[in-house]
């Protein structure tokens, strides 16, 4: 069975500095991927190879059966490789109805539609409260996002992308600057939205990453140093020379 | 839908009431200026799709609604002024127009699309200028006949402000249907944050193209009319000083509130009708009008109304609703 | 062969101009964030003041310096208000401020100018033609490549080679920073300004000898200066001089060799050019993600 995602000897330079070099990885259906490494690894960097919103120097990259190299980040995440970013990115004069809504209609294939717009506005909003109501934040529906707190704007983020209900999610420290609560919040709402999806979580909490994935890959000043089994990993050798050193024991 | 609908169906009211009234009260010299009105006012507005949903400002407005005044004219030229066939063929060749930008602008922004509207724009410019069998050259296309519709001739005051007016109306219908829109909406997306929308699966070079065809297509339409306004077309109608003039009228009237289009090209004509007649220093006032709003009301005219009435209304709002 | 070369001087005296007056541009634009669109009401003022002097019987040589003098004052009042308030604002506020100012720039000059083609009265030092390859060849046009050089050279000097150069450079990386050494960067950019202006008004004053001064000659020099300016990549002082050779190329030949249908050409090819490369000849490396 071949696997969701296929990354194959990616290498990326900005100017002389060498950011990737060689990185392999495969990721298959459901399964969910931590991805660690210290800071400066390259690990945003492989997202953004990944999600085609920087072009790789070498190297292939196929999703779900079909070499992606080519296509813009768009074409991708229409296809279901999904993102989010480091920095919560959300549309600050938007409510969060209105930013859920706007994902959901992209989602049904309606997010250009002219004519036909109240149908549309129906159609995406059921899929919206589900996700409003599934997140707890239904009361925060109708403010700005510009209005919420850090922790509920990186909640609406990943409600965006969970609107495109993906095949494979990519998330970049989701639960940066949040609360052990928050994170473990923030984490449940995407295992229970749909335990099919696949995800690659980079975090720098390494109890998260540890407790929540079933593999972990991690890298070290650009390079893939070991994958394997969150067991597997805490005890190799050269992981703990590079990363974690005494943090782990 | 953040709007309540009673602010926008009052103003809809009395726009519909002014329309009806004008022919009443007003005289040739007045209905034909109001005209004038509003079809600039349509175009700017349109313009307002593009800069004020989608913060693609353009230099090269002009090029569409002159290329439409000219496929008009010369339409009307050869087989008549059939309102719906110099309707047609305006709109067709300003969404050809529109096209071809609509191409150029997907991938570029900032100055960069300033740049290259204007130059595509003065390129039209140029072709109308210098193709003198086709376009008159310097002189323009003069008469023209007058807009017929079946056994009506349209070409009294009164016939052409009301075909202006309904013009604007449906053209600020389609514009407010756009704006709310599924692509009205994924328009603005794009401007505040296109990295998220591409990471939402948006493509924002797509998102562009039907916002210039949209815009395109009305500011043609307003442009199939306008010659017939004077029954005489001329290259400044595809000038980019036209489109430097629209955003001026967009700016005072307000960007982003699609009415406000037709508040500045009202102002910005009276100020050049009637200043004019003083004083030659007319363009000194409307520099100062400008300069003025850009300082004191960066949401134009039509932010500044709503603004404040909206302002006030929040503050007694907050106001109460305080223990 | 003479011909071709002409053709290049032409070219090479056009470019000039439009290097001087882009790097007005540029350097606000690069240095400071700030798009001045009022930059072509520098250059026309430039263009009357020594129009004026030229006239006036006053030592030639000093047209230039005044046009600097007059075009940097008129910045340094600008500067004050309103466009320091304007700095960190987005570029559309600051296009749409310094389009009004221009506009009010244009009307005032037209107002005390008169709206007639002036033409300057050249000096018997610049006047006449040289003889290349049996040739003439305008000496003014020469003076104008030599003047561009130069002036690009030293501008090219301060900025990069100096020690004020090199606050301001910081300045513009980190204002915080440079603050805390001390240094007031109010200073630092309203200086910037007014040598920009400044600039503005020495290129119109070199200017006036080959495209004289009227009214709406700035608008027609701020757009040549923006295509210049864009067409380079915004704001490298390198992307400016590429920019204004293949600006001043693509205008001068396509007049030789499509009379009819110049504009269109040239319009035509630099828009092409910007199609393909969206962001210029020399893009500085952005990093937006
Ligand atoms: N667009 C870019 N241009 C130039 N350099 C870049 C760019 N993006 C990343 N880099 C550099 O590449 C290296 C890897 O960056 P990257 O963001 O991928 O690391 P990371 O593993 O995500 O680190 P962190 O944990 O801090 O987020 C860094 O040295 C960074 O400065
Ligand atoms: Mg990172």
């Amino acid at each position: 069975m071949s696997a969701l995602l296929e990354i194959s000897g990616i290498g990326k330079s900005f100017g002389a500095v060498r950011v990737l070099s060689g990185i392999s990885l495969a990721v298959s259906e459901g399964e969910t991927l931590g991805l660690i490494g210290p800071n400066g690894a390259g690990k945003t960097t492989l997202f953004n190879v990944v999600t085609g919103f920087l072009r790789a120097d070498a190297g292939q990259v196929r999703f779900a059966g079909a070499p992606v190299d080519r296509l813009p980040p768009a074409e991708r995440a229409a296809r279901g490789l999904v993102r989010t970013f480091q920095k919560a990115m959300v549309f600050p004069a938007l409510s969060l109805r209105e930013s859920l809504a706007m994902a959901a209609r992209q989602r049904a294939g309606q997010g250009l539609r002219w004519l036909g717009a109240r149908a549309c506005h129906q159609e995406s909003a059921a899929r919206v409260e589900r996700l409003l109501a599934e997140s707890g934040l239904a009361r925060h529906g109708g403010e700005r996002m510009a209005d919420l707190s850090y922790g509920e704007q990186r909640i609406a983020d990943l409600l965006m992308a969970l609107a495109l209900e993906p095949r494979l999610l990519l998330l970049d420290e989701p639960t940066a600057g949040l609360s052990q609560a928050e994170a473990e919040r923030l984490l449940g709402i995407v295992r229970r939205h749909d335990a099919r999806t696949a995800i690659v979580l980079i975090a720098h909490d390494i109890d998260i990453v540890f407790n929540h994935c079933d593999r972990i890959a991690v890298m070290h000043l650009g390079q893939l140093l070991r994958t394997g089994t969150p067991q597997a990993v805490r005890q190799d050798a050269a992981v703990r020379a590079a990363y974690l050193g005494s943090l782990a024991d | 839908m953040r709007d309540i609908p009673l602010s926008r169906a009052a103003p809809l009211a009395a726009a519909l009431l002014a329309l009806a009234l004008a022919p009443l009260l007003a005289g040739a010299f007045h209905l034909r200026f109001l005209a004038e009105i509003l079809l600039l006012g349509t175009a700017v507005m349109s313009l307002d799709l593009l800069v004020g949903l989608g913060g693609l400002v353009t230099l090269g407005h002009a090029a569409l609604f002159g290329t439409a005044a000219y496929a008009a004219a010369i339409a009307a030229l050869h087989l008549g002024g059939n309102l719906f066939l110099v309707l047609g063929a305006g709109t067709g060749a300003a969404l050809l127009m529109a096209a071809l930008m609509g191409v150029a602008i997907m991938r570029s922004s900032h100055l960069f699309l300033l740049i290259l509207t204007l130059l595509l724009g003065q390129v039209a410019w140029e072709v109308a200028f210098h193709w003198r069998e086709v376009t008159g050259g310097a002189d323009g296309l003069r008469g023209l006949p007058p807009l017929s519709l079946g056994p009506w001739r349209l070409d009294g005051p009164r016939a052409l402000f009301l075909l202006s007016g309904g013009l604007a109306l449906a053209a600020y219908l389609l514009a407010r249907s756009f704006a709310d829109a599924p692509i009205g909406r994924a328009l603005v997306g794009a401007r505040e944050q296109p990295l998220r929308m591409s990471a939402l699966g948006y493509s924002i070079p797509r998102i562009r193209f039907r916002a210039m065809l949209a815009a395109g297509g009305i500011a043609g339409a307003a442009g199939s009319l306008y010659p017939f306004l004077n029954l005489y077309v001329g290259p400044q109608s595809v000038h980019w000083s036209l489109s430097a003039t629209m955003i001026i009228m967009l700016v005072i009237g307000g960007v982003g509130s699609l009415w406000g289009a037709f508040l500045g090209s009202a102002i910005y004509l009276a100020l050049q009708t009637y200043v004019s007649a003083y004083t030659d220093r007319w363009q000194l006032f409307v520099g100062l009008v400008f300069v003025l709003i850009v300082l004191l009301l960066p949401r134009g005219l039509a932010g500044g109304l709503t603004g404040g009435l909206a302002g006030s209304l929040a503050g007694v709002l907050s106001r109460r609703g305080r223990p | 062969m003479g011909y071709a070369i002409v053709q290049t001087l032409n070219a090479l005296s056009f470019s000039a101009l439009l290097l001087l007056t882009g790097l007005g541009l540029s350097v606000v634009l690069s240095l400071m964030n700030f798009v001045n669109l009022a930059h072509g009401g520098f250059y026309l003022l430039g263009s009357y003041v020594a129009v004026l002097w030229l006239g006036s019987g006053a030592p030639w040589w000093l047209a230039f310096p005044a046009a600097f003098l007059a075009a940097g004052l008129a910045g340094a009042v600008l500067e004050r208000f309103p466009f320091r308030r304007f700095y960190a604002r987005p570029h559309l506020m600051q296009v749409l401020l310094t389009y009004g100012l221009s506009v009010i720039m244009a009307d005032l000059m037209r107002w005390g100018f008169g709206a007639q083609i002036l033409t300057p009265e050249l000096p018997a030092a610049l006047q006449g033609v040289v003889f290349l390859f049996d040739m003439p060849f305008p000496l003014y046009r020469l003076f104008l490549i030599g003047a561009g050089v130069a002036l690009g050279l030293l501008l090219w000097l301060l900025l990069d080679r100096t020690l004020w150069g090199a606050v301001l450079r910081a300045a513009v990386t980190d204002r915080g920073i440079v603050e805390t050494l001390g240094i007031d960067t109010r200073h630092l950019f309203a200086a910037v300004l007014v040598l920009s202006a400044g600039l503005g008004g020495l290129s119109g004053a070199l200017g006036a000898g080959m495209l004289a001064a009227y009214p709406g000659l700035d608008e027609e020099v701020l757009i040549l200066a923006l295509v210049t300016v864009v067409v380079g990549g915004l704001g490298s002082f390198g992307g400016t001089v590429a920019g204004a050779l293949v600006v001043g190329f693509a205008l001068t030949f396509s007049k030789v060799w499509f009379p009819e249908f110049a504009n269109v050409v040239a319009f035509s090819a630099m828009a092409g050019f910007l199609l393909l490369r969206p962001n210029g000849l020399i893009a500085p490396p952005l990093r937006q993600i």
